[in-house]
Parts: C-alpha cells; sequence; structure tokens
C-alpha cells in the first residue's frame, strides 16, 4: 500500500511554505525564555520582601529547606519533563507518579522543621498560595508555550505534571520568602498550589500539548 | 520486527514475544533515526528522506483506520508536517517510528472527536484493493475469517485494539507501540494477548474451550 506519488511533493512544499525552529533556534529559545521567566520569578520575589521576610528563621534553615524543595523540583522535572531517547511521550503512570509524589514530598519535607526553631508568626498562607501561584502560573504557561503540540501522548497528564513541576520551582521562592512550616500552613502555602497547578496544566495540556490537524 | 504468540494452547501459558530484529529493519530504523537528526539540525533535503522512509507504513495506518485513501493521505500529510513544525524537540538518537505513530493516533483520535466517520467504500481503496484472484472456496473461508476477526476487533477497547494492530500490521515493537500508547510495555503485551485471545475465541471457539 502505497500514497499517490503527488502526495510526496505536496508534502515536502507544505514544509517549505511553513518555516519550522531547528534544534539550535529552539534551544536557545528555550534558553532564553527560561532565564527571562527566572528573572521575573525573581523581581516577584525581591518585590514581596525577598529573604527579609523570612529573617525570623535561621539563615541555615531556610537555605536547607530551599535546597530541599530545588531537589524535589528537579527530581519532578528529571522524572516527568526529561525525554531521554524517546520523544513519543512517558507512560501515564510516571507522570501521575509525579503528580502525586511532588504535594506529599513537599508536605514531608516542609513540616519536617517545624518545631526545629521558633515561627515568628501565624498565618493561613494565603500569601504563600499567591505567590506561588503567580510565579509557577508564569512558569507553567512558559512550559506550555515552549511545548505546544509536541505531546502526541497522554496530554492531559502532560500537563498535569507541568503544573506540578512548575509549582515545585516556584516553592523554592517560596520557601526563601516564607518562614513557616507548620502543616497547616504547608498545606494551604505550600501544597495546594502544586494542587491548583497540577488541575490548571491538566486543563490547559488538553487544548495545548496536543498536535491537532491543521 | 514481527510478533508472534507462543503457547501450549491454553490462555495460561500463551504471551506475547517479540521475534529478533532482522538486520534490515534495523538499518532502516537507523537511516531513519539520522534522516530526523539531520533535518533537526537544519539540513533541509534530509525530509525528503524521512518521507520516503515513513511515508508508506503512515499510509498504511492510516488507510486501515479510515477506511479511506484520500483521508490516509491526508493524515500522512499532517502527520509529516506536525514533526517538521516540531523538528526542534527531536532528540539525537531517538526513535522516530513511534513517534510519528503517535502523532498520528492522536490526529485520529482528534478527527474521530471532530466527528468524521468514514465507511469503506469500493472506490476507496483504488489501486490499493487486492490485485490477486484466489480460488472461489478461499474467497469464501478468507472473507469469513476476515469478517470474525473485523468484528472481534470492533467489539475491543480502542486501547486494546489499536495495540494488537501496532504490533500485528504496522511491526512496531513492543517498546514502540508503548510509546506510541503512552503506556509500559507490559500494558501492550497484556492487551495485546487478551485481543489475541479474544481472536482466537471468536475463530475456534471449541479449541479455546478445552
Amino acid at each position: 500500500m502505497m500514497p499517490s506519488p503527488a502526495l510526496k511533493e505536496r508534502v515536502l512544499s507544505a514544509a517549505r511554505a511553513q518555516p519550522a525552529r531547528t534544534r539550535a533556534q529552539g534551544r536557545l529559545r528555550a534558553i532564553v525564555v527560561y532565564a527571562a521567566a527566572l528573572a521575573t520569578a525573581f523581581a516577584a520575589f525581591e518585590a514581596w520582601g525577598g529573604l527579609e521576610h523570612s529573617a525570623g528563621r535561621p539563615f541555615a534553615y531556610t537555605l536547607s529547606i530551599a535546597l530541599g524543595a530545588g531537589v524535589i523540583a528537579a527530581l519532578a522535572t528529571r522524572f516527568s519533563m526529561w525525554r531521554g531517547n524517546s520523544i513519543a511521550g512517558l507512560p501515564a503512570r510516571a507522570l501521575l507518579a509525579v503528580v502525586l509524589a511532588a504535594p506529599i514530598a513537599t508536605l514531608v519535607w516542609t513540616s519536617a522543621w517545624h518545631g526545629s526553631y521558633f515561627e515568628p508568626f501565624t498565618r493561613v498562607g494565603y500569601r504563600c498560595l499567591a505567590q506561588s501561584l503567580t510565579t509557577g502560573g508564569a512558569l507553567l504557561l512558559v512550559t506550555l508555550s515552549l511545548r505546544k503540540r509536541t505531546h502526541p501522548t497522554n496530554p492531559v497528564v502532560v500537563g498535569a505534571a507541568m503544573g506540578a513541576v512548575a509549582a515545585a520551582w516556584s516553592d523554592i521562592f517560596v520557601v526563601l520568602w516564607c518562614p513557616l512550616t507548620n502543616v497547616p500552613h504547608a498545606m494551604v502555602g505550600h501544597v495546594l498550589p502544586i494542587l491548583v497547578l497540577s488541575g490548571i496544566g491538566a486543563l490547559l495540556g488538553r487544548w495545548f500539548l496536543a498536535p491537532v490537524a491543521r | 520486527v514481527g510478533v508472534v504468540s507462543v503457547g501450549a494452547g491454553c490462555a495460561e501459558q500463551s504471551d506475547w514475544v517479540e521475534a529478533a530484529e532482522t538486520p534490515a529493519v534495523r538499518d532502516a530504523r537507523a537511516t531513519l533515526n539520522s534522516a530526523m537528526d539531520r533535518y533537526a539540525t537544519g539540513d533541509e533535503a534530509a525530509f525528503s528522506e524521512v518521507y520516503d522512509l515513513l511515508a508508506p507504513r503512515l499510509y498504511a495506518f492510516f488507510l486501515r483506520q479510515t477506511k479511506n485513501a484520500t483521508r490516509a493521505e491526508d493524515l500522512v500529510q499532517q502527520t509529516l508536517l506536525q514533526m517538521h513544525c516540531a523538528r526542534d524537540i527531536y532528540v539525537t538518537g531517538a526513535d522516530v517510528v513511534p513517534w510519528a505513530f503517535a502523532i498520528g493516533r492522536r490526529l485520529l483520535i482528534d478527527g474521530y472527536r471532530r466527528g468524521w466517520r468514514e465507511v469503506l467504500g469500493a472506490e476507496d481503496l483504488g489501486q490499493d484493493r487486492i490485485s490477486s484472484e484466489p480460488r472461489p472456496d478461499e474467497m469464501v473461508e478468507a472473507k469469513q475469517v476476515a469478517a470474525s476477526m473485523a468484528r472481534v476487533l470492533a467489539s475491543l477497547p480502542d486501547a486494546q485494539r489499536t495495540a494488537f494492530e501496532l504490533l500485528k500490521h504496522d511491526g512496531l515493537s513492543l517498546k514502540e507501540a508503548a510509546e506510541v500508547l503512552g503506556t509500559t510495555v507490559n500494558a501492550v503485551k497484556l492487551r495485546a494477548h487478551r485481543t489475541y485471545e479474544a481472536l482466537r475465541a471468536a475463530l475456534d471457539p471449541g479449541e479455546h474451550k478445552s
């Protein structure tokens, strides 16, 4: 079974008419976009008060908590976003594992520090939630735009995993800013954003990540 | 790469194992991956090579799924254009075939969601119709078997049917089929095995019961 000979010319001329980025151009674009996102996140962090806001907690603790949050974010990225030598897509189970593990790991890691120092004040966690949703939301949108129409398998779950990863990275800024680690606060301010952004990622993933007929 | 079913005649002992990859298949895959890699780095001429190596397989896949030659060609074009637009994400050494089939399958799903349903018409297959003329009794038997298989396959869940077809008809390996379906190799094995059992039960109910 062979397609008609005319199809080849149609495909090649359609490709010629539609310029596409090369791999080097794609990498450069990703670097520029993520660098801009990082700079914006840092500016937002400073605007919210920066490290001054968590001055009530020993700095070494703040740094350690942020380091742990970084490890969680890096692992979530590695297991859900890294394509390795497979570009078709990762199994849904692996992606779901990241979506479930990221909030659990964040809760366990953050609340493990509770009681090891005197928490300077009490807050529900709405400001942490807002900060995380803002920074993580922007990161999620950036990632979705970079990966637009390139996930033919499980786009909803991929979107959810992207949301979890974006929230996990934004949590680094949040824990550098927030000196609280008690469980109720961690649930609202640090875990809830991961769940919310996973949900948003799932919704947007369905529309943005899957290839569609042109 | 072919997939064969081995077993001692009972469901419990049957399992899906992959036939060893022939050098020709390995070479074809390496050539395709290399062509796509060159295309990703900006070698525009390599896309013609990608087309030559991929289009016939995609066309066969789409023709079987849509039963419409025009739509199958349209889907081949759409799939290759998606690959063209996403060439910047191609990773050196990655398998192109599962990627292409995964895109193709997504476009099919997208199309079905948009509401197109095709029925097989004699004119649709055109030049792809079987040209050799078998004996009448062979033809009747073959038609009956094909009809039974089509009925059983149509009654199966999409994921199960597609896993079986990717392995049996499109010649994908278990790993490749797993990538296309976004699942694990074990899940593909299980789906294909269930399909095989359903087909066996339908085509030879007596043996299946024993």
